[in-house]
């Protein structure tokens, strides 16, 4: 049963922190890469101010107050930048936090990381952990559905295809992105808190390159703006180590296997985002 | 025709770089008119528009749209208060359906964005509002398909659609026949021209059909190498040798 709920909880905070990663990325066509940061943010803070003897109540909100804070630098980036700069800036961001957090290692605990992470009483099981992330991670979808439904999201669907078109019926793309990109920033944070209750152990392998691909895959299979996308893309790329494991081969290869598959997803699957960007450059 | 300009431009100078595209630039289009900017390629002509809609910075200049200086506004708040655009390659958004890119247009005049959800009126006004804007161009029934299925014809009409719905005091619509089978370009016409004689709008319209252009429009400016080379009646500019210089040589 145990394996079962740890299932069940990945693929409930896979779905609360890709929620973003779908607006941004699959609805919105913004590259925003960064959410890996919040993501280690998120689960680093809460987890050193509770070891510092702080509630958890109030760790969990100054966790949240820093990954607004961090997200709002990189809305603040995507003003300021064009779409490649900031793309590659928030990607270069990811190799700068893993590198704090490898380094600071009085704080983060290096590269041992930090161990003995307790969850919260009223998610002290996995049963009732899984429960509680699947309550947040329902709300979350909820509000997505109804997101797009609004004039928000339908200017965020006409962000992917045309920035110029969008303008000229009076919406300011900066800000929908700016928005958007802090909303990301802050998913990912309450996924990353989520996650390291689930495996109770942190280290900078937590967060970074792998998060970011698991993520880019399921927003790019689930490349239209539906929830129901979402979710049978988020359980596809959940389930699939699960599905390797049938082939009974060594933990070493089914790693770099499972790396493999969700790479040739990446590469095969990426003009689903980028088909549009090339009329956004022409439209004047 | 009411005389009160909707358009002043004074001495405008676009530079990209050191190379300019548009330079000393003035002129003034009242309420109502229908103007069309000509000129070879190159000469300008979609510059001009950017620039009154933002989409452009000026390097000198001032633009002015019913007494307002706009010069330093940015391209959405233009088209929130004064301006409707089109483009050259058609801004209709093809993964949206028929009904939410003109839901776009009408929903922008509201000032909250989730008026429509919680307003049973509101939702019904909006969607009179549509199927009268798609009921008149005959896409009543594709109301809730892609943009994209329609044809280039028909994409352009459902761009004017959007103008019309945006209900702004200039418009700007670029090219509006480029990739319009010519059964469709009278059907352009007339739109472009109920919507400055029904509906009130000042037009400008950048165009390479003359025939087109010249049947619909009050007015016409003609651009050569960023300058305005002539400035007429539809009658003066295509009985005037210039014309003919401009566009095939001496």
């Amino acid at each position: 049963m145990g394996y079962l709920f740890t299932t069940i909880c990945q693929y409930f905070e896979t779905l609360i922190g890709v929620t973003g990663v779908h607006l941004s990325l699959s609805v919105g066509g913004i590259f925003f890469l960064g959410f890996p940061v919040t993501f280690a943010s998120g689960a680093y803070v809460m987890v050193i101010l509770e070891k510092q003897g702080l509630p958890l109540y109030l760790a969990v909100t100054i966790s949240l107050i820093i990954a607004l804070l961090i997200g709002l630098i990189f809305a603040l980036a995507y003003i300021k930048l064009s779409n490649d700069s900031f793309t590659i800036l928030t990607l270069a961001s990811i190799l700068a936090c893993d590198a704090v957090l490898k380094s600071w290692d009085n704080v983060t605990g290096g590269v041992l990381g930090i161990s003995g992470v307790s969850r919260p009483d009223f998610l002290s099981s996995l049963p009732t952990l899984a429960i509680g992330q699947g309550i947040v991670a329902l709300i979350i979808l909820i509000i997505e559905y109804v997101l797009l439904k609004t004039s928000f999201g339908r200017s965020l669907r006409a962000l992917k295809e045309n920035k110029a078109a969008l303008n000229s019926l009076g919406s300011s793309d900066y800000k929908i992105g700016f928005i958007i990109v802090i909303v990301v920033s802050l998913l990912a944070a309450v996924e990353g808190m989520f996650s390291i209750w689930r495996v109770q152990f942190l280290d900078p392998s937590f967060a970074g390159i792998m998060i970011l691909i698991k993520m880019l895959t399921i927003a790019i299979i689930a490349y239209r703006p539906r929830v129901s996308w979402l979710m049978l893309s988020a359980l596809f790329i959940v389930l699939l180590p699960e599905a390797l494991r049938f082939l009974h081969l060594s933990s070493v290869i089914m790693g770099q296997m499972r790396l493999l598959i969700y790479a040739l997803m990446v590469i095969f699957l990426i003009r689903n985002l980028s088909g549009m960007s090339l009329q956004t450059s022409r439209t004047l | 025709m009411n005389t009160e300009p909707t358009l002043t431009i004074e001495n405008l100078r676009v530079q990209f770089g050191k190379q300019a595209i548009l330079k000393n630039i003035s002129f003034s289009v009242k309420k109502g008119e229908i103007v069309g900017i000509i000129g070879p390629n190159g000469c300008g002509k979609t510059t001009l528009l950017n620039a009154i809609s933002g989409f452009c910075r000026k390097n000198e200049g001032k633009i002015f749209i019913e007494g307002n200086d706009v010069s330093d506004m940015k391209n959405y708040e233009r088209a929130r208060k004064f301006v409707g655009r089109s483009f050259q390659n058609v801004g209709v958004f093809k993964e949206l359906t028929l009904e939410e890119n003109l839901m776009m247009a009408v929903e922008r005049e509201k000032s909250y964005p989730w008026h429509w959800m919680f307003s049973d009126n509101h939702k019904l006004s909006m969607s009179q509002i549509i199927d009268k804007a798609l009921d008149e161009l005959g896409l009543l029934h594709h109301k809730k398909s892609q943009a994209g299925i329609l044809s280039g014809g028909q994409l352009r009409l459902l761009e004017l659609a959007r103008l019309k719905l945006m209900n702004k005091p200039l418009l700007l619509i670029d090219e509006p026949t480029a990739g319009v089978a010519p059964i469709l370009r009278q059907e352009l016409g007339k739109t472009i021209g109920s919507l400055a004689s029904k509906h009130g709008h000042t037009i400008i319209i950048v165009e390479h059909d003359l025939k087109f252009l010249f049947g619909i429009v009050n007015r016409v400016i003609v651009i050569v190498d960023g300058e305005i080379y002539m400035d007429g009646s539809p009658e003066e500019i295509k009985n005037d040798h210039r014309l003919q210089e401009v566009y095939f040589g001496k």
